[in-house]
């Protein structure tokens, strides 16, 4: 194994810690996941050797713990379909506070989602590849989602502050 | 609105819009659309803001180290270990990792060895020997600073002494680093900074000078190690 093979994942890590924080939503059991991936990594006798390929296998280590973490807990199963105006959200709404109360409430599959396409960054293709599933239904289910995302958003108590600026 | 009918279609659109997924026809035709259109704007608007909040919220995570401390009944692969080479000045060691627990924990050298393969510095970097000073190494872990990969040992002694080694490469700066005493050194392709807190500077200054040494010659030198003893029996105890 060359020295070189793991050079890009230190660079990865903040990625892998919030992909792994957005499946989970406790953030030392994200850290404890992406440890131990590293760990499984470097200890690893086939270790893919184009950089793209050892991204998606390094998110891919972490996606199975944080799966596999998922089925202990077993108090995650079902998912509401969401229900929000689109059209007419307050966009206000939207920040780092909301986002990170919001996401804890999804269902697993739904955070799976948005961390793959918008935490991890990978295409519509490369999430298909990894779920094992063709790309309409990861179009479909990113879609879901956000939608599902926005409408928790919409029911927090959480606000955002408002600037007093211009008023 | 719910998400139901011709609405799926457009709202899979405009995510596909924002995902950077549509093709261009696609892309200018719904471009248009949004243009002319207020409500369909406001979604995509929306949407956007929702992707970038999502990605800011990710990266505003605190900074990631990885420490690999394991618990006592967990052992590393060994294959990592293999994996590095020029390690033959730490192999004698009594390596000691666990940062994050009270007491420290004996070790594989693969631990010390995957932190060295995780760190991918320039050269293989020495990590000293400095039991014959009272210090055990008690953890390692590589710290992210801009672009540059920063490999940390942490060091304890039973009286209350803390010493940390910083090796990066040579080519990157050094930054301010709080402590009571700091040496820095170049060795090869890296940069060697010792920072210790508490410690009394005659006894810091031997065991600096040690660590230097072993870091240029790739192993303690015999005269070295006996510096080091003497030094920690004449020393008071660490005051941070």
């Amino acid at each position: 194994m060359s020295l070189d093979v793991h050079s890009t994942l230190p660079a990865l890590l903040p990625r892998l810690v919030a992909f792994a924080r957005t499946i989970i939503s406790d953030p030392e059991i994200a850290r404890d996941l992406v440890q131990d991936a590293v760990t499984r990594a470097l200890g690893a006798r086939r270790v893919p050797d184009v950089a793209s390929a050892y991204r998606a296998w390094m998110f891919k280590i972490v996606r199975n713990a944080a799966i596999d973490e998922i089925r202990r807990k077993r108090s995650e199963k079902f998912e509401d379909e969401p229900s929000v105006d689109l059209w007419r959200f307050d966009n206000a709404c939207i920040a780092k506070i909301t986002i990170d109360q919001s996401l804890a409430t999804l269902g697993p599959s739904h955070r799976e989602i948005i961390a793959l396409i918008d935490i991890a960054g990978f295409s519509y293709a490369e999430a298909a590849e990894l779920l094992g599933v063709p790309i309409g239904t990861v179009m479909s289910r990113i879609t879901r989602a956000r939608m599902a995302l926005l409408a928790a958003i919409e029911a927090s108590s959480i606000r955002p502050m408002k600037s007093n600026h211009g008023s | 609105m719910a998400v139901e009918g011709k609405t799926t279609d457009v709202f899979e659109r405009l995510n596909a819009l924002i995902d950077g997924e549509l093709p261009p026809a696609e892309h200018a035709a719904l471009a248009d659309r949004i243009a002319a259109d207020r409500d369909l704007a406001h979604a995509h608007a929306t949407l956007a803001r929702l992707k970038a909040s999502i990605v800011q919220a990710a990266d505003s995570e605190p900074p990631v180290t990885v420490t690999l401390a394991r618990p006592r009944r967990r052992i590393l692969p060994v294959a990592a270990a293999a994996a590095v080479t020029g390690m033959a000045a730490i192999a004698t060691l009594a390596v000691f990792v666990g940062l994050r627990e009270p007491e420290p924990q004996p070790v594989l050298n693969a631990d010390i060895a995957s932190i060295i393969t995780l760190a991918t510095l320039p050269a293989a970097p020495v990590i000293p020997d400095l039991a014959n000073a009272g210090l055990k190494l008690v953890g390692g872990e590589v710290e992210r600073s801009g672009e540059t990969n920063v490999l940390v040992a942490a060091y304890r002694g039973p009286r209350g002494c803390r010493l940390e080694l910083r090796v990066r490469p040579s080519s990157a700066a050094v930054p301010p680093t709080v402590g009571t005493s700091r040496r820095i050194w170049t060795a090869g392709d890296l940069t060697y900074e010792l920072v210790a807190f508490g410690m009394p500077a005659g006894r810091f200054v031997a065991v600096a000078a040690a660590a230097m040494d072993a870091a240029r010659a790739g192993q303690m030198p015999r005269e070295a190690e006996t510096r080091l003893r003497e030094a920690s029996l004449s020393a008071p105890p660490c005051a941070g």
